[in-house]
């Protein structure tokens, strides 16, 4: 006979440790103290630039040699979907939103590809191609109508070859 | 007077593959006050940092270096005879971040659930949630971990699983 749930009560202990009145931030910040702490994320901003500016470029050079049946196209989309979800988890933090939109089209594209078809492959580098002038270009934010237009024709691309023409 | 959090007094554990995230995360952890903030980048070295030193919040992703991801850190803490403290709150801060991501997550006991691309203020009330407004575990047959139901709706009879 299946064990009856037991309901047992919160642990209090980091309550006990932590929660005060006269050290440490109230429990809803401040602007003050919101600002503050932006401001690390804020002074990190560059190097995410970088660095993904960097991993971007490799992918690229990898796909421009690739065709349908390579060898190497597993490993290719290996390295696909550790970008994407690279920069589909930071791209919104750092204030660029519309990159964490195109790449999570890009991961959701590819996360369960053995092998991908040349039609594949091209909507794989269009994607590439759209983050990089994204990128390149500072697009903060949403984006405009055309950006916009631009994530919808990806997302469309994505639906129509995604099993394989 | 409002009530505060000093976070000098919490022992943080990130586990995280990306340097630059893990590297943020540390660094927000630092702005709010926390001193002890250790890092692991995949879940075999996250379980042996707990089992060596002890630990009062893990923020970790789901897809980590190594065999096992974040999921496998959060069973091994909730169900494993080797984790250091059943209880031990989880933020599962991740980029896979679909409804069934967020079902099988809060199934394995996460205590938070934040998706990236994350805001300052969405884990800032998660750590608020975790320390000051800790929430009840259930131990039953299919499940061990924290109350998975938000609001506590006060109701006019008996509570038959208080009793339990």
């Amino acid at each position: 006979m299946a064990r009856k749930a037991q309901v047992i009560p919160p642990p209090d202990d980091l309550k006990r440790k932590a929660v005060n009145f006269k050290k440490g931030l109230n429990l809803e910040l401040s602007e003050s103290e919101n600002r503050k702490v932006q401001g690390v994320v804020e002074s990190a901003s560059d190097r995410f630039l970088t660095e993904i500016g960097e991993k971007l470029q490799g992918v690229r050079v990898q796909s421009a040699n690739l065709s349908e049946g390579d060898p190497a196209v597993g490993d290719y989309l290996d390295a696909i979907r550790s970008v994407s979800l690279d920069i589909k988890g930071m791209g919104g933090t750092f204030g660029y939103p519309l990159l964490s939109a195109i790449a999570k089209s890009l991961n959701d594209f590819t996360k369960k590809m053995d092998t991908a078809t040349e039609t594949q492959l091209s909507v794989i580098r269009h994607h590439l191609d759209a983050l990089q002038v994204i990128l390149s270009q500072g697009i903060t934010g949403e984006g405009g109508a055309q950006e916009k237009d631009l994530l919808g024709a990806l997302r469309a691309a994505t639906e129509k070859t995604k099993n394989g023409d | 007077m409002p009530e505060k959090i000093d976070f000098s007094k919490i022992r943080f554990l990130v586990v995280e593959a990306n340097p630059l995230a893990a590297e943020l995360m540390v660094d927000i952890l630092a702005m709010v006050g926390a001193i002890s903030i250790r890092k692991a980048t995949d879940s075999d070295a996250a379980m042996r940092m707990m089992r060596d030193a002890d630990v009062d919040i893990v923020i970790t992703e789901w897809n980590l270096g190594g065999k096992s991801s974040g999921i496998d850190l959060v069973d091994f803490i909730r169900h494993s005879a080797q984790s250091p403290n059943r209880f031990l709150p989880v933020i599962m801060c991740t980029a896979n971040s679909e409804q069934e991501d967020v079902v099988e997550a809060r199934d394995k006991g996460v205590t938070e659930f934040l998706a990236k691309p994350f805001s300052v203020d969405g884990l800032y009330k998660r750590l608020v949630s975790i320390i000051a407004r800790p929430r009840s575990f259930i131990n039953s047959d299919t499940y061990f971990g924290p109350d998975r139901r938000r609001r506590q709706v006060p109701i006019s009879f008996p509570d038959r699983r208080q009793k339990d």
